[in-house]
C-alpha cells in the first residue's frame, strides 16, 4: 500500500513537472477567434495578394531566442517589426527541421498569421508544402533555396563584404597577428566566412595568420571551451566564432583577456570590453518588403544582397576598438558598397598555392557561394 | 606555454566532470545498479550550479545545490529500477530526456546570466613546478577533489564495512540480508550517491570549465562515464586511466587541427568516441572477472 501511494504520488510529481514545463512560448497570447476570415480563408484568394493586410506574423526558430546569437538576430526582427509596422510577431521557438515543422505552421497560420518566417535551411521543403496549400499567406525564406515562386519569396543576406571587415577589425587589434576562427562546420557560409575573414585580415597585415578549428557542432560547450583555450594558448589574441551560440566563448576569452567577436547577433551587452563586432542582419532592408505585403502588394522576390540593400552589417564595436579604427572601416565599407575593391578580387590563392580567381577577377555570387577551400594564409583543414 | 602543457591541461579539465560521474556510477555499479541517468544528474547539476554560483556568487553553495540535484535524478533512478524494478536501462533513458527538458525550462533565465568571476585556485608553490606546475595545481577545488576521489572511492569499497557490503549486494544480496542488513536500503545509498557526484560533475561543467551554461550542454558525456565503468572493470582507481583518456582524446581533436596534423577533421573528431570502443573491445575479452554478479543477469 505503502509503495502504491509512493508511485501515485511520484506520478503526480512528474505531472507536475510537465505542467510547469508547458509554459507560453508565445510571444503573443492566441486571439485568433478575434480575426475570423483571416486564417486560412479561400475566399482572399485571387482577388487580394498573400499577406494582404496581415495583422500577424509567425517567425519559425530552430533555437532558443537567448543563444545570443543567430536566433537572437530574429527576436530583433521581431521588435522592430512590432514596433515599425505595428504588426503582431509569434515566435515559436525549438521548432524541429522535420516534417513536425509543417504542423508548426498551419497552427500558426490558424492563429491568424499570413506572414511567416521560416529561419532555417531544414524547413525550406515543408514551408514549400504549406505555401502551396495556403496561396494566401506570405512565405519569406531567410536561407537561399529553388523554391522561389507564388507566395514564397528569398531575401538572403551575403556575409562575406561584413565578414572581411571584422577581418580588417581583428588585424588592426591583433598584437601577436595569430588570430583564432572557431568553425562549425566545413559548409560553404562558413569556408566563405573564413575566406573573407583572412583576405580582410590580410589586407592590413599581409603574413597575418588565421588559425581555423572545427567543432563538428553548432553549440558544443566542451569542444568550444577546449578550442578557445588551446588557440588562446598557440598564441591567438584574437578569437572569432561561426558557431550558433557563443556565451561560452565570450566567457573564456573574457576570463583570458583576450577578444572576441560574435556571430550572428549584436551581442554587445555581453561583454563590451571584450566583444569587437559580429555580421549581423540588417533587418531594415527587409521591412520594406515586408510594408509593401501588408499594404497588399506582394511581390515575389529572390534576392541576395549585401550592405549594399542594407540586408546586412556590422553590429556594435566594443569598447575597446579605437575611433581611428572606426573611421578606417568606415572607409573601407564605402569602397565595398560602391564596389571600388571586392572581397575576393584576384589574384587569390588557395592554401596549396593553386589559383582560385585569377588576377583582377571578381567572382559572382553565384561562385562566391560553391568555394571550396580555404585561402593563403589560413591555417587549418577541410577534411 | 608549451603544447604538451596545453593538452595536459585540457585533458584534466575535459576529465574532471567525467572522474566524478565514473566513480559514482562505478559505486552504483557495484551495488548492482546501472545508472544511465548519471548523464540527466550532471544536467541538473550543470543548471543548478550555475543557477546558484551566478546569484550567490559562492562555489560551495552552487556545489551543494548540484549535488542535490543531481542525488534527486539518481533517486528517481533508485525508486524505479530498485523498488518499482523496472528495467534500468530504459529507467536511464527517460530520466536524461526528462533532464533535458527540465534544465531547458529552468535554465533559460540563465543562458544569458555572466557568472562574474573565475573560481580557479592556483596551489601557491606546487603551481610553479616545470610543466606539471600548470597541468595539476593551477586548477580548481572540484578538480583538486577529483585526483583524491578514485582513491578514496577505492579505500571505501575495498576497506571499509560498508563499501565491503556495497559491492556484496551487487554479488549475493540474497547473502548480504541473511546476514541481517537490507540489501534495498544499500543500493538506494549508492544510486543516490552516484547522482550526487555526477551533479558535483556537472557543476564543474559549467561553473569551472565552461563558465556558462548552454542547453544540454553535458552533450553525452555521462553515458560516456557510465560506459568507462566497465573499461575501468569495476575498480575505481583505474577512473583516472578511463577519464583523462576520454580528456585526451578531446583535447587532442582540436589539438590536430591547430597543429596540422594530416588527419582528418571528421576522424579527430570521434576520437573520444574511438578511443572508448576501442578500449571497451580490448577489455572485453578478458571474460569480466570483475563484474558483478547482479549485472552479468542484466547484461
Amino acid at each position: 500500500m505503502k509503495k502504491r501511494l509512493l508511485s501515485l504520488f511520484l506520478a503526480a510529481v512528474l505531472l507536475l513537472a510537465l505542467a510547469a514545463c508547458n509554459g507560453d512560448t508565445n510571444k503573443t497570447p492566441d486571439n485568433s477567434s478575434d480575426q475570423p476570415g483571416n486564417s486560412g480563408s479561400q475566399d482572399t484568394q485571387g482577388s487580394a495578394k498573400p499577406g494582404a493586410g496581415a495583422k500577424k506574423m509567425g517567425i519559425i526558430l530552430g533555437g532558443t531566442k537567448d543563444d545570443y546569437g543567430f536566433n537572437l538576430n530574429f527576436v530583433q526582427l521581431a521588435e522592430q517589426a512590432e514596433a515599425e509596422l505595428g504588426i503582431e510577431v509569434v515566435l515559436k521557438e525549438n521548432v524541429p527541421m522535420t516534417s513536425d515543422c509543417e504542423g508548426v505552421m498551419e497552427e500558426l497560420i490558424a492563429q491568424g498569421c499570413t506572414i511567416l518566417f521560416p529561419s532555417q535551411f531544414g524547413y525550406m521543403e515543408y514551408s514549400k508544402n504549406v505555401a502551396d496549400r495556403h496561396p494566401e499567406v506570405a512565405f519569406f525564406s531567410f536561407p537561399i533555396t529553388d523554391y522561389v515562386g507564388d507566395n514564397f519569396s528569398v531575401i538572403h543576406g551575403e556575409v562575406q563584404d561584413v565578414w572581411y571587415l571584422n577581418g580588417v577589425l581583428a588585424a588592426e587589434c591583433s598584437t601577436t597577428d595569430k588570430i583564432g576562427f572557431i568553425g562549425s562546420l566545413p559548409i560553404p557560409d562558413v569556408i566563405v566566412a573564413i575566406d573573407a575573414f583572412a583576405l580582410g585580415a590580410q589586407s592590413v597585415k599581409p603574413d597575418i595568420k588565421v588559425t581555423a578549428v572545427f567543432t563538428g557542432s553548432w553549440s558544443d560547450v566542451g569542444l568550444q571551451t577546449t578550442s578557445v583555450n588551446q588557440l588562446i594558448d598557440s598564441g591567438c589574441d584574437i578569437i572569432a566564432p561561426f558557431q550558433d551560440s557563443i556565451k561560452t566563448i565570450m566567457e573564456i576569452c573574457r576570463s583570458r583577456g583576450v577578444r572576441c567577436f560574435g556571430c550572428n547577433a549584436d551581442a554587445y551587452e555581453l561583454a563590451p570590453d571584450t566583444w569587437l563586432s559580429a555580421c549581423i542582419t540588417d533587418w531594415s532592408g527587409y521591412l520594406p518588403y515586408l510594408k509593401q505585403t501588408i499594404d497588399g502588394n506582394y511581390e515575389t522576390v529572390n534576392i541576395s544582397g549585401g550592405m549594399e540593400l542594407n540586408l546586412i552589417t556590422q553590429a556594435t564595436y566594443g569598447d575597446s576598438v579605437p575611433t581611428e579604427t572606426i573611421k578606417k572601416l568606415d572607409a573601407v565599407r564605402e569602397q565595398l558598397i560602391n564596389k571600388e575593391i571586392a572581397v575576393f578580387e584576384g589574384p587569390i590563392y588557395a592554401q596549396d598555392g593553386s589559383v582560385m580567381f585569377e588576377e583582377g577577377y571578381r567572382p559572382t555570387i553565384e561562385e562566391i557561394n560553391v568555394i571550396d577551400s580555404l585561402v593563403q594564409g589560413v591555417d587549418g583543414s577541410l577534411n | 606555454m608549451s603544447e604538451l602543457t596545453t593538452i595536459l591541461i585540457c585533458m584534466i579539465s575535459a576529465g574532471t566532470p567525467i572522474i566524478y560521474a565514473l566513480t559514482g556510477d562505478l559505486i552504483g555499479q557495484r551495488a548492482g545498479i546501472i545508472s544511465l541517468s548519471v548523464e540527466g544528474s550532471m544536467l541538473c547539476g550543470a543548471c543548478v550550479g550555475f543557477m546558484l554560483a551566478s546569484s550567490t556568487g559562492s562555489l560551495l553553495l552552487a556545489v551543494l545545490g548540484a549535488a542535490a540535484a543531481g542525488g534527486a535524478i539518481g533517486s528517481m533512478q533508485a525508486f524505479l529500477s530498485i523498488s518499482r524494478k523496472s528495467n534500468m536501462m530504459t529507467t536511464g533513458f527517460i530520466l536524461i530526456f526528462f533532464a533535458q527538458g527540465l534544465t531547458t525550462f529552468f535554465g533559460r533565465g540563465q543562458l544569458g546570466t555572466s557568472l562574474g568571476k573565475s573560481f580557479s585556485l592556483a596551489i601557491p608553490g606546487l603551481s610553479k613546478l616545470p610543466i606539471l606546475g600548470p597541468v595539476l595545481f593551477s586548477q580548481d577545488i572540484l578538480t583538486y577533489f577529483s585526483y583524491l576521489l578514485p582513491v578514496a572511492a577505492w579505500w571505501a569499497l575495498t576497506r571499509t564495512r560498508l563499501g565491503l557490503l556495497i559491492c556484496s549486494v551487487g554479488e549475493r544480496p540474497e547473502v548480504t540480508e541473511a546476514y541481517g542488513y537490507h540489501p534495498k536500503r544499500l543500493q538506494y545509498g549508492a544510486v543516490i550517491l552516484a547522482g550526487v557526484l555526477a551533479g558535483i560533475g556537472g557543476a564543474h561543467m559549467s561553473v569551472i570549465y565552461a563558465m556558462s551554461w548552454a542547453n544540454n550542454m553535458i552533450n553525452g558525456r555521462g553515458i560516456i562515464a557510465s560506459s568507462l565503468v566497465i573499461l575501468c572493470s569495476w575498480k575505481p582507481q583505474r577512473a583516472y586511466m578511463a577519464a583523462y583518456l576520454f580528456g585526451l582524446a578531446q583535447a587532442l581533436q582540436i589539438f590536430f587541427q591547430i597543429h596540422e596534423v594530416p588527419v582528418s577533421m571528421y576522424v579527430t573528431l570521434m576520437m573520444p568516441y574511438l578511443f572508448t570502443l576501442i578500449a571497451l573491445a580490448v577489455i572485453s575479452t578478458s571474460k569480466k572477472p570483475s563484474m558483478p554478479e547482479k549485472l552479468k543477469i542484466v547484461t
